[in-house]
């Protein structure tokens, strides 16, 4: 029975006369079959609707709307479907399932000719890479009853399938009228429930929406702008340099990186050494002197004080591991130096003159001394010499003291390194690297690193850096590059890849090169020159041929490749670099999109929607 | 990026002096570098920790940069 909505009807209720009834109770003694909770397929009777989120068309003749009777209902809108003579010829629709639960997909068939005719009823499960399908027969009349053809089928994955609609003869094109598709849960196809396609954002596509809006059946997704306007995703992981503190970073407003967050979190105030000099803890390395803690004087107890030994030499007391020589700090302390010595100051300094000198010379008087914004270079340690006028080299002052207390440094930008590079589809396919120094950046000396327009990215700043997820199945498979050319003049310029007994594919400067699973090489000789610092829109399509897009325009291709399906399971996807320390340094990347399924008629819609939001060709 | 070189076990030895201090809070990040040899075999090297020094017995070496041996010419 149909009806009009998206929810099962109430089936089999029981007038419970023996017992109290009100208006708002109805027991129902059991569900329908197939009855949990609704028709999984949308536009169940407008399998001519092929938008994207709709009845994708592969390889079909055309899909003619409303050509004949339906077989419930009286009305005319059953489809008639011609398939061209290949056994792949199908509409499908995208679905998301659960592991193991069980699913019946149906829909009612008829030859438009005088003779049985007949299709298929078929899944792919995108997360196994695998499928199921069973032949059926569309007779040359409709019943209601006997004319639907069902295949029941347990899901082993949770993730998104196909539900496929196809021919089921190479070799010759057929006709056939289709109506009322569904999918429902159970081991029956259940009553009939009629769906529609909802208007929404993918009926039609929002002009304004993010890329997961307008184009669906994507496989994974990173990207430092948003997926989708519906859902909360983050972008990234990062790690800031200070303390190795890591933190999600989502978007703002406008789907882009939230760089207010990123740089808070980044930059935030981070003590590197706080000192203590109550007896027994002290901590600082001498170099021509000694060190006590727990010292008193001008009224102050708790006190570092530092003696110069040696001779004419340099006198000082340093504390290691203070600065990382790429970002700022902050550098507080109090000092006490008494009069009547020869040293008549302090010198705070790392150990190079081109790093920055802090000259202090009260005497007599605990002094607060605050440093801001020192930003190190070339040497690692805070120390504190001991001077005479303006010299720090030699003092032949053996005897003479100084003292110190309260020293605190406090690192006041970071480095955000990008631990993780997140698959907004939800697939989870995440791109990591879990060592320090092979992780590419995001910030750097506290600053966004960003492309000519403001915008964030990730920048492999050595050739150690990279990151890696999970391979996926490359037939067909077609991604899309936005980046930026290293500096990179030598062989190595890779941007992304999979390796050794599986396919791997390499940008260079004047041609992508791809090897197959047998270590064939195939070289695509590209129509320009790569330069570095300039930012391109890749694609590269792998379907039986190979072809290269570079700014939306064909750079170059390899006729019948074949098969690139994968033979070790262990192989990664890698962006930056196709193998270890081969990475293109300072080599960018903005967003990365993957679909392991044909997307010949959306490839120039996907690249105008990158070029339209990172702007990167004219 | 500068670099040690020196033996393996002396990189890896670095590299276990570099992950203690740095006691990694983080739930992705767990090791500071992994060890590349020369290309010959003859020697080892690991990236430099810019705030840590190696061991004082250590001899490894340091290098501003990885000479052009490291990365023998391929074609692209």
């Amino acid at each position: 029975m149909a009806n009009s909505n998206n929810w099962g009807e109430i089936y089999n209720s029981t007038w419970w006369g023996d017992e109290d009834w009100t208006a708002n109770s109805l027991k129902i003694d059991s569900a329908p079959p197939g009855f949990a909770g609704q028709n999984l397929l949308l536009g169940s009777e407008e399998l001519n609707k092929a938008q994207d989120g709709q009845w994708i068309q592969r390889l079909i003749s055309s899909v003619t709307a409303d050509d004949e009777v339906a077989p419930i209902g009286g009305e005319t809108t059953a489809e008639s479907v011609a398939f061209t003579a290949n056994k792949q010829s199908r509409i499908e629709q995208l679905v998301t399932l659960v592991a193991g639960t069980e699913y019946t997909f149906s829909v009612w068939a008829k030859a438009t000719g005088g003779s049985p005719q007949s299709f298929r009823l078929s899944y792919y499960d995108n997360t196994a890479g695998s499928g199921a399908r069973e032949n059926e027969t569309a007779p040359t009349s409709w019943d209601a009853s006997t004319g639907r053809a069902t295949m029941t089928f347990t899901a082993a994955s949770s993730g998104t399938y196909w539900m496929r609609i196809q021919n089921a003869s190479a070799g010759a094109a057929q006709s056939i009228y289709f109506w009322g598709a569904m999918l429902n849960e159970g081991a029956a196809a259940g009553d009939y429930i009629k769906t529609t396609f909802a208007v929404g954002p993918t009926d039609p596509p929002v002009a304004n929406a993010q890329f997961g809006d307008n184009f669906g059946r994507v496989s994974a997704y990173y990207s430092l702008r948003q997926f989708t306007t519906a859902e909360d995703t983050n972008a990234i992981r990062v790690r800031r340099s200070s303390d190795d503190t890591e933190q999600d970073i989502g978007f703002d407003s406008n789907g882009d990186l939230d760089t207010t967050a990123l740089t808070t979190f980044v930059n935030a105030d981070v003590d590197i050494y706080t000192s203590d000099f109550t007896s027994g803890n002290e901590d600082m390395a001498e170099v021509n002197g000694t060190g006590a803690d727990g010292q008193t004087i001008g009224g102050v107890s708790d006190a570092y004080k530092f003696t110069l030994s040696g001779g004419a030499v340099a006198h000082y007391t340093r504390t290691d591991s203070s600065f990382d020589r790429v970002n700022s700090y902050d550098v507080s302390f109090d000092y006490y130096i008494p009069s009547g010595q020869t040293i008549d100051g302090i010198r705070v300094r790392t150990g190079a003159t081109g790093d920055g000198e802090y000259d202090q010379t009260t005497l007599d008087a605990w002094t607060s001394v605050a440093i801001e914004n020192w930003t190190p270079t070339s040497k690692s340690t805070c120390r504190f010499n001991a001077l005479v006028g303006s010299s720090i080299d030699p003092i032949d002052a053996d005897g003479d003291v100084f003292y110190l207390k309260n020293i605190v440094v406090t690192q006041t930008t970071a480095d955000g390194a990008v631990t993780t590079f997140y698959d907004q589809t939800g697939n989870g396919n995440d791109a990591t690297n879990s060592t320090e120094s092979e992780q590419p950046l995001v910030v750097s000396g506290g600053s966004v690193l960003v492309d000519g327009n403001g915008k964030a990215k990730i920048q492999a700043t050595a050739s150690t850096q990279y990151l890696t997820a999970s391979r996926i199945n490359p037939n067909p498979l077609y991604s899309f590059y936005a980046l930026e050319k290293g500096t990179s003049t030598g062989a190595f310029s890779g941007f992304t890849g999979q390796w050794v007994d599986s396919y791997a594919i390499f940008f260079g400067s004047t041609r992508a090169s791809v090897f197959d699973t047998s270590g064939t090489r195939h070289n695509v000789a590209r129509g320009t020159t790569m330069t570095s610092g300039n930012r391109y829109l890749i694609s590269a399509v792998f379907d039986n041929d190979i072809e290269i897009y570079q700014d939306g325009t064909l750079e170059g291709s390899v006729s019948a490749v074949g098969d690139l399906r994968f033979s070790d399971a262990s192989q990664k996807l890698r962006f930056f670099s196709y193998s270890a320390n081969n990475s293109d340094p300072d080599s960018c990347l903005q967003e990365i999109i993957i679909f392991n399924s044909d997307q010949s008629t959306n490839r120039t819609g996907i690249e105008t929607n990158i070029n339209d939001h990172f702007d990167i060709y004219t | 990026m500068a670099w040690y070189i020196g033996t393996r076990e002396e990189v890896e030895a670095y590299n276990e002096k570099v992950n203690e201090a740095k006691a990694y809070k983080g739930s992705i990040t767990s090791n500071w570098a992994n060890p590349r040899q020369h290309p010959d075999g003859s020697k080892w090297a690991i990236a430099a920790n810019n705030s840590i020094e190696p061991q004082e017995e250590s001899n490894l070496i340091f290098e501003v940069q990885l000479s052009d041996d490291w990365t023998p010419e391929e074609e692209l």
